[in-house]
């Protein structure tokens, strides 16, 4: 009998109050694993034809269907990929608006899954901008004009239409400490300690279903640029640890990719999070340590909201729209709830000073929303801006 | 009142354990409700950004 991710009242108390602990970053974690395998088979459901990208799609998903049969949990890593969120949610999209959705990107995200444990396979799967992308881990060249390019690992290596890649044990994400391989570029990973609490998140410059927030992905940093998020991620996990210690564990446990965004203009700073994609964040280059440390404050709020709402509803659908007090226009009440998190449920005396003190989710963010009447304030602290995509 | 009568079902279901060539096997069931219910959430919200953004 089938059931369902159960949310303990405890758990719920824990995200209401802040006050995060490892066990429900896990459930919230857990429960995305599921969400993703059930958004797979909604896809599969729809990959039917002859057609290269439905063709690629039953090719990655039988093979993840061996490797499951091999090692029950083979799927975790895969499904616990926001990248993979964010191609389901496209093609979830595509499929509502009738429009071709890319089922061929999943031959890459099965791939992925496959050189990660040096499983064998072999693959066509989809050349996007001269490249394969193997969404989590990196890229690899292909030679040519060709739409599609043959991936074969044999347990040992990994070759791309033929061309040798390298030993499947060295294709991983890059830490800046790998030996420079020709034809593997490693999705850059940053690797933060302070005060024994560790962070390794991943540096997400390639991925096109990462690449959807409300600025456009930074793509081709230089050196320079990756030693500088290096640098300012560390500094500010440095803030964090050193003077908000509970709220960088959970972060630690929760997020997994950080996607740098182009900003506008000099002078913008803009961080973005969506529930398509649990475990990444978005911003632009934060100007000092404690922005960056107020900003996965922030923002792991919404992540964290993101995946309650996904195993409960906290408002009904529709309903009348409502004034935030961060927003000039009426708004849906779910709306309006998401762009409030952060402030109830992050320390409301900001990072850089104070005593670590959880707000409660009775506090001011949500008496601010009012059903009636204007705006109550024009300037907010922390304005949230909440839009669909 | 113990724990566990305070564990409230939620909408995903919990395929943690089953490989994806078994889900069809499920058939008509609790995942296609789920699904169907994930889905009519898209349609109605799209998929919403939290974006935050100072001048500094």
């Amino acid at each position: 009998m089938l059931t369902t991710h159960l949310l303990p009242e405890a758990a719920f108390r824990a995200l209401a109050e802040g006050a995060d602990r490892p066990d429900t970053i896990r459930l919230l974690r857990d429960a995305q694993l599921s969400k993703h395998q059930m958004l797979l088979y909604a896809i599969a459901d729809a990959a039917s034809g002859a057609d290269p990208g439905p063709t690629a799609f039953r090719a990655g998903y039988d093979l993840l269907a061996r490797m499951q049969a091999a090692d029950p949990a083979a799927g975790h890593w895969l499904f616990g990929l926001p990248h993979l969120g964010g191609w389901a949610h496209d093609c979830l999209i595509h499929l509502e608006q009738g429009t071709a959705a890319d089922f061929g990107h999943f031959a890459c995200l099965a791939a992925a899954a496959a050189v990660r444990t040096g499983t064998a396979f072999e693959l066509d799967v989809p050349v996007r901008g001269g490249r394969v992308r193997l969404p989590g881990l990196g890229s690899v060249p292909a030679d040519g004009q060709a739409a599609w390019i043959r991936l074969r690992c044999d347990g040992h290596v990994l070759t791309a239409g033929g061309h040798l890649v390298g030993d499947w044990r060295l294709l991983v994400p890059d830490d800046g400490s790998a030996t420079a391989m020709p034809r593997w570029s490693g999705t850059p990973l940053i690797r933060v300690a302070a005060g024994g609490l560790a962070w390794n998140v991943l540096l997400e410059t390639g991925d096109p279903y990462l690449d959807r927030y409300t600025l456009p992905m930074s793509t081709g940093l230089s050196a320079d640029e990756l030693r500088g998020w290096r640098d300012r991620t560390q500094s500010a996990w440095a803030v964090l640890v050193g003077h908000h210690r509970w709220a960088a564990r959970p972060i630690a446990d929760g997020i997994s990719a950080m996607v740098p965004l182009t900003p506008g203009s000099d002078t913008d700073m803009v961080s973005v999070t969506t529930p398509a994609a649990f475990g990444a964040f978005a911003t632009s280059w934060p100007p000092d340590p404690v922005t960056m440390a107020e900003t996965l404050v922030h923002e792991f709020q919404h992540v964290k909201l993101g995946g309650l709402i996904d195993l409960v509803p906290l408002t009904r659908p529709g309903g009348e729209k409502v004034y935030a007090a961060w927003r000039q226009v009426r708004d849906r009440q779910a709306a309006c709830f998401r762009g409030s998190t952060p402030t109830w449920a992050s320390p409301d005396s900001g990072v850089s000073s104070g005593t670590p003190r959880p707000a409660r989710m009775t506090s001011c963010a949500l008496r601010s929303i009012s059903p009636a009447g204007g705006p109550r304030s024009s300037r907010p602290p922390r304005p949230c801006c909440e839009r669909a995509a | 009142m113990n724990s566990q009568q305070r564990d409230q079902q939620t909408q995903i279901p919990d395929l943690r354990n089953i490989p994806v060539d078994r889900l069809a096997e499920l058939g008509s069931s609790a995942l296609a409700y789920s699904i169907a219910l994930y889905r009519e959430r898209l349609r109605e919200n799209g998929i919403p950004l939290s974006s935050f953004q100072a001048r500094i």
